[in-house]
């Protein structure tokens, strides 16, 4: 239940209401969705989850692949992905919607039955083409349904990134600050001031969503882990290392 | 008000303002009609500069313009994408930051396409999101019937698209035609909400009569003396 209340459940044009709200600025949908990516951007958050992609192969051997992924995992056939909700801490996407191990009913008419499945345990060879598709060197698969089991983010029907609270807050502000700072170096005097001001607000909720909502063991353990020199003689400089 | 009453409330105040002044006091009214639509011209780009609120009154919405089909890849100006389809529409006003047109789009109102004022519609195709949406690139060379051209990309999304909606401001909303598309007529109400009637009434009269009389003031000769 935990994970499930920390998931974002804001779509992207969240946003635009609440600059309208918040600031009372127009903006076409086009230009605020560059804005806003902009401003998604500047956050840097990317929460990926396992999705499971199922589609049929094209005539031409290529299957594609949705707008969120990310990185591919395995590509097999569906049936094999039954074995996969015997793990807790995965939860599978099926083409957009979430699944959960209790409804592993429906999993398993929809996929048919487990003893019918190819479960040799070796996964397809594909190749990842630049135009968003799969191919398949060894055979044909023409027809044949194929599942994929890749990261990636949690999209609305817009396929733009689903967010959380922090994060539609933080964009709006990021975007009024970038539309006030247009108009004000372009001549308009009244923006110069809540340029200013959504410059503060901006900043400040950009630091706020940079914040983790969903938070692994792994991750804790990093934090914990973190060693401070209690002299510390240099100022002003960030030492990063590669984890 | 309407058009018709407009102009002649400006010619009666005229000629009240001239009564006795002026021996020729005949003023033609449709002269005053279109000075009264050149000065709403004028009122909406002084009133853009102080911000866009003061603008939403003088938004007229045209609706069903006929999409016309011509291959005008072979424009010297369009250097990227397919554009195979325009429309024409009334010349908008000349307001701060062009905000003029606010809407160009399927009559649903669902999709508002973004528009360029100039060649940066062939940087569309590197935008981070939105590359793929429908654009639009609206010329601003006026032709002598009163319309421009609005060439439109990437419409091959939506399909069996044949008419759009335009929300403008119209620059003179008397001298255009499309077809499928009611005109202004003398009949109807003046383009513009009350205050602004009035101020174009108050403009135009002060105009007529304070500014010309002032350079007709006839030339006394200086006759006062020193009192020693």
């Amino acid at each position: 239940m935990e994970i499930k209340s920390n998931l974002p459940k804001y779509t992207f044009l969240h946003a635009k209401a609440m600059l309208d709200e918040l600031y009372d600025m127009r903006i076409m949908e086009d230009s605020f969705i560059e804005k806003a990516y902009i401003s998604y951007k500047a956050i840097g958050n990317s929460y990926s989850y396992k999705h499971v992609f199922i589609g049929i192969v094209g005539a031409d051997n290529k299957l594609e692949l949705p707008d969120n992924v990310e990185y591919i995992n395995m590509v097999n056939y569906p049936t094999y992905f039954y074995d996969i909700l015997a793990y807790d801490n995965i939860f599978l996407y099926v083409n957009g919607s979430r699944l959960f191990s209790e409804v592993s009913d429906e999993w398993a008419s929809r996929f048919g039955d487990k003893s019918v499945s190819d479960r040799n345990g070796h996964n397809l060879t594909y190749n990842l083409n630049t135009d968003g598709t799969i191919s398949f060197p060894q055979g044909d698969f023409a027809g044949k349904q194929v599942a994929v089991l890749y990261d990636g983010l949690l999209v609305d029907e817009d396929c733009n990134p689903m967010l959380y609270y922090s994060e539609v807050k933080a964009i709006a502000h990021n975007v009024a600050y970038i539309e006030a700072r247009k108009k004000a170096f372009s001549g308009d005097q009244l923006m110069g001031s809540l340029m200013q001001y959504a410059k503060k607000e901006a900043d400040t909720a950009i630091a706020n969503a940079t914040i983790p909502e969903r938070f692994t063991y792994n991750e804790l353990d990093q934090l914990l882990n973190i060693n401070v020199s209690y002299n510390r003689k240099v100022y002003n400089r960030a030492y990063k290392f590669k984890s | 008000m309407k058009i018709i009453e407009l102009g002649s409330a400006i010619r009666n105040h005229i000629i009240d303002g001239l009564g006795g002044e002026t021996p020729n006091t005949s003023y033609s009214r449709d002269q005053l009609i279109d000075e009264a639509f050149i000065y709403r011209d004028r009122l909406i780009f002084e009133l853009s500069m102080k911000g866009r609120h003061e603008l939403s009154p003088f938004y007229q919405t045209l609706d069903a313009i006929p999409i016309m089909e011509a291959d005008l890849s072979t424009n010297p100006i369009i250097k990227s994408g397919i554009c195979r389809s325009y429309i024409r529409i009334p010349i908008p006003s000349v307001t701060y930051s062009n905000v003029s047109i606010e809407y160009i789009g399927p009559v649903s109102k669902a999709k508002s396409f973004k528009l360029y004022f100039d060649d940066r519609f062939n940087h569309h195709t590197f935008r981070l999101r939105t590359s793929k949406e429908p654009y639009a690139y609206v010329d601003l060379d006026s032709a002598s019937d009163g319309l421009i051209d609005v060439m439109l990309f990437n419409l091959n999304k939506i399909k069996d698209l044949r008419y759009l909606t335009v929300r403008e401001i119209i620059s003179n909303p008397l001298s255009f035609q499309i077809a499928d598309c009611c005109t202004l007529a003398e009949e109807d109400e003046f383009p513009a909400p009350l205050y602004v009637q009035d101020m174009i009434i108050d403009k135009i009269v002060q105009r007529y009569v304070t500014q010309y009389r002032q350079l007709h003031i006839p030339d006394f000769p200086n006759k006062q003396t020193d009192k020693t």
